[in-house]
Parts: structure tokens; C-alpha cells; sequence
């Protein structure tokens, strides 16, 4: 009996996290030498979802070869012992890990602090850091978005005029700008944040918590992307006619490849399904044209 | 003024003490909280001194066992603690002022505030903080508002109206205080 169930058993998680549609099609301009990175937020259920995502990033990696993930926080929701690790980040991605893409984390208002000294995110015992990409004029710059005080602010204005990158993305888990009916923009953070956006030339900013993808309009030159439904989800939750979306998708979950080629970041959005939900070309603006006094 | 008189202002003036600088007394009761966050971050440092040390890179479960260790052993330390040992009668006063005026400026940190709160929920002191619970986020005007924590492992966080004093490493309740937030 044993050797009959185990079998089906297997076979039922497989066909759990089985591709679910044959059209799957990376439609980026995947040169050589650009940077290549996917975006997930709000992951840490160990939910099917989860995992279904997991496995769409493992067949989209197969023809757009990025080397590395951003996570824009709630990486674990509920428990944090080991064994959560295990099945809310490194099984459902472990094909990636294995490959040697590496995650970098930012935390959310689910996470524990202490997950800043889990190896396999990336940040090295800090609540905040930055980081130059592999690849291309880039510079990441990784915010602690649910307790921004003196201290980070500070430091965040000094890396950002430290930075001689072009490309300066921001990423977070609150999102300045959001159209959802749960959380909505956080206006007490984008007080203090976007100014400092705004004079140090950063072009791109993501953000999750909401349980949704959402690109903002252009708002002050910067793009927001919101993309917090990588395993949570929240149907139907973005506002109707909201002035701020450019693009909405809140009916399955979804995930974000991102590639910077000189001075154009191409994105696609692809939901659980297989299906390209968003895809555009940002144009980060000269330097010389975006300083902003 | 006649030479008798010169005296005399001379004689009281002499004999009368010198008159104390003005100390603004905000910044006083700040420095007296300060001091006593500062003696439990000593503490908190000697305490970790004689654990293993975590290291910037480590794996899951020498991540939750050293804040385990670390937990237990502060609570050792710390079998005294009592509500109010930090947030003391007149600084709570203070943060009171201070946190009304700093949500007086505006909604959007009320809204913040209103947002992630997960309403009041039962803490001790030296208690860990519920890990089946977000971490109420805390708006920057509110933190730019309040006493400057000397070392980033401790936090304020609010629940309902309860304003707690969080060791992150620990997970661990410091102290707290009651109505901190005006309705």
C-alpha cells in the first residue's frame, strides 16, 4: 500500500507546480553583457502558489539567464525556524540557488530583523545596504521601509550622492505610490524619500506589501513598480480609475524580469499563468538632463 | 549710589550663589532616558559577549539559536525588570508631548500609524515580541519626533495605543507605556 501512495503522492506534487501553460515567451532583448534580474515580492507563504512561481522563474531563467533576484520583503510570513527557510525560500527556488543566482533581500513588515544574517539573502547583517550589480552602471540601493529613522535617512542621502552610477534603483518594501485598497501609497514615507529620489537622480523604484503588480505612472520623473504578488495575492484589490496606474494586474499572481542595457531597463511582467501581463522599455534620462535642483 | 550703598551691593552680591545655567527641561529628561537606554545596551553587549558570535553570513538555525540564547540569557540578566523602568513618570510625559505634536503635523503619519497597527495585544516585559504578528511600522515623523535610540538594535514600535521599547536582536520587550498615543 506504502509503495502505491507514495508514488501518487509524488505525482500530485509534481502536477502541483507543473508549467501550466505551454506559451511562455521571455520577450526581452536578452543581449550579451546587459544585466539581467528578476523581481519577487511577498514570497513567504510555502504556499503552491509560491512554488508555482518558483518554477515559472526556473523555466523563464532557461531562456533569459538573469543572475539575480531582488526580494522586496515579507520573505517569511508566520514562522522562522529553520525548517521555514527551507520550504518558503530554498525549495521552491532551489534550481536557482543551485545555479548560483543570488537573492538579495529587503525586509518587510513580516520579517524577523534577524533574517539580515541569512546567507543566502544577501545582506551581509544589515538592515539597509547598497550594493553595485555585477553588470552595467548600475547601483542598488535596499531600504528598511517599516522603520526609516534619522540614522537611514541619513545614510541613504550620503550614498546616494557617494553613488556615480547612472542608474540608481531604489527598492523597498512599502510602495510611495500604490493604488491598493488594503495599504494605498505610503504618503509618511514618500514625505521624506522622494525628495531625496528626486535630487540624487533615482530612476526606478520597487516596492511590494501590496499583493499585487502595479506600475505607477511616471511620477516625478521616477518609475514605481509595485510586485508583491509572488505567492500572496489579492484579487481584484487594485482601485478602479485610480489616477496612479499606469498598468494594473491583480487576478493571479506574478513576478518581474528586468534587463539594463545601457540606458534602457526593459521589463516584462509574467503571471503565474505563463502570460505576459505588462512589458515596456524605462529611458533613464541623461545625467546631465535629470539633475534636478 | 553712595559709598555705603556700593557696600552693601558688594556684601549681597558676594555672599549670594551663582545662579545655575538654564537647563531646558525636555532635553534633561532625554538625556536621564537616554542614560538608562544606554545602561541596557551595556548590558545587552556583555550579555552577548559570551554567546558564540553570529556571523554577518550564517545559516537558519544558528540564526534562531542565538537569538534564543540570546533571549533567554537577558532575561536572566534582567529578572528584576520592571514596567517603567526606562519609561519612567515624567519622560513618558515628554514622549506624550512629543508624539502628539509630531501626528499633529499632518495625516499622513496618523494614517501610517492607523494603517499597521495591530491594535492592543498583551506584552511582558522581558517577553518576546509575537513573531505570528507584523511589525507595526512606524512612520519617520514619529521616529524623527522621539528621543534618538543610541543603538539600532533597539526599536520603538507601537500596539493599540502602547508605545514598546523592542530589542530586535532578542525579539525582546524592554519596557513599555501605556496611552502613549493620543486617540
Amino acid at each position: 500500500m506504502r509503495v502505491r501512495v507514495r508514488p501518487l503522492l509524488l505525482l500530485v506534487g509534481a502536477l502541483a507546480v507543473a508549467p501550466l501553460s505551454a506559451a511562455f515567451e521571455v520577450r526581452l532583448p536578452n543581449k550579451v553583457g546587459s544585466l539581467r534580474v528578476a523581481v519577487i515580492g511577498d514570497t513567504g507563504t510555502g504556499s503552491k502558489s509560491q512554488y508555482e512561481i518558483g518554477a515559472r522563474l526556473i523555466e523563464a531563467r532557461e531562456a533569459f539567464p538573469f543572475e539575480m533576484v531582488l526580494m522586496l520583503g515579507d520573505n517569511m510570513y508566520g514562522g522562522e525556524r529553520p525548517q521555514d527557510f527551507l520550504n518558503k525560500f530554498e525549495k521552491p527556488y532551489k534550481p536557482l540557488l543551485d545555479a548560483g543566482v543570488k537573492f538579495y533581500a529587503t525586509l518587510g513588515n513580516h520579517d524577523d530583523r534577524e533574517q539580515r544574517f541569512y546567507k543566502l539573502f544577501n545582506m551581509n547583517g544589515e538592515l539597509y545596504y547598497t550594493y553595485k550589480a555585477p553588470k552595467q552602471d548600475v547601483r542598488f540601493f535596499v531600504l528598511e521601509s517599516s522603520y526609516m529613522d534619522r540614522k537611514q535617512l541619513d545614510w541613504l542621502e550620503q550614498q546616494l550622492q557617494r553613488s556615480g552610477e547612472p542608474w540608481k534603483i531604489v527598492y523597498m518594501h512599502h510602495p510611495l505610490y500604490s493604488s491598493g485598497q488594503a495599504h494605498g501609497s505610503s504618503t509618511s514615507l514618500r514625505e521624506l524619500l522622494e525628495p531625496l529620489f528626486i535630487k540624487n537622480n533615482v530612476s526606478v523604484v520597487f516596492a511590494g506589501h501590496e499583493h499585487f503588480y502595479e506600475r505607477i505612472k511616471p511620477q516625478n520623473g521616477i518609475a514605481y513598480f509595485t510586485e508583491g504578488g509572488s505567492a500572496k495575492f489579492r484579487d481584484g484589490n487594485i482601485r478602479d480609475q485610480s489616477p496612479l496606474t499606469a498598468k494594473g494586474f491583480d487576478t493571479d499572481n506574478s513576478f518581474m524580469l528586468v534587463e539594463i542595457d545601457g540606458d534602457q531597463l526593459h521589463f516584462q511582467t509574467i503571471s503565474r499563468t505563463g502570460d505576459t501581463v505588462d512589458e515596456r522599455v524605462v529611458t533613464r534620462p541623461k545625467a546631465e538632463q535629470s539633475t534636478r535642483p | 549710589m553712595t559709598a555705603p550703598q556700593l557696600a552693601l551691593l558688594l556684601f549681597l552680591s558676594w555672599g549670594t550663589p551663582q545662579a545655575s545655567p538654564p537647563v531646558n527641561p525636555n532635553a534633561q529628561l532625554q538625556k536621564e532616558l537616554m542614560d538608562r537606554v544606554a545602561k541596557y545596551v551595556e548590558l545587552r553587549k556583555s550579555v552577548e559577549a559570551k554567546l558564540p558570535p553570529l556571523p554577518d553570513r550564517a545559516e537558519p538555525k544558528v540564526i534562531t539559536q542565538h537569538q534564543q540564547a540570546l533571549l533567554a540569557s537577558l532575561q536572566r540578566a534582567r529578572s528584576d525588570a520592571r514596567q517603567g523602568d526606562i519609561f519612567r513618570d515624567r519622560t513618558r510625559h515628554l514622549i506624550r508631548r512629543l508624539l502628539a505634536g509630531a501626528l499633529s503635523q499632518g495625516s499622513a503619519p496618523r494614517q501610517a500609524m492607523r494603517e499597521e497597527n495591530p491594535g492592543t495585544i498583551p506584552v511582558r516585559i522581558n517577553g518576546p515580541y509575537p513573531t505570528s504578528l507584523p511589525l507595526p511600522t512606524v512612520p519617520p515623523q514619529v521616529l524623527l519626533a522621539l528621543p534618538r535610540l543610541p543603538d539600532e538594535e533597539l526599536e520603538y514600535r507601537f500596539v493599540g495605543r502602547r508605545l514598546l521599547l523592542l530589542d530586535s536582536r532578542a525579539n525582546m520587550v524592554i519596557d513599555y507605556m501605556d496611552r502613549a498615543l493620543p486617540h
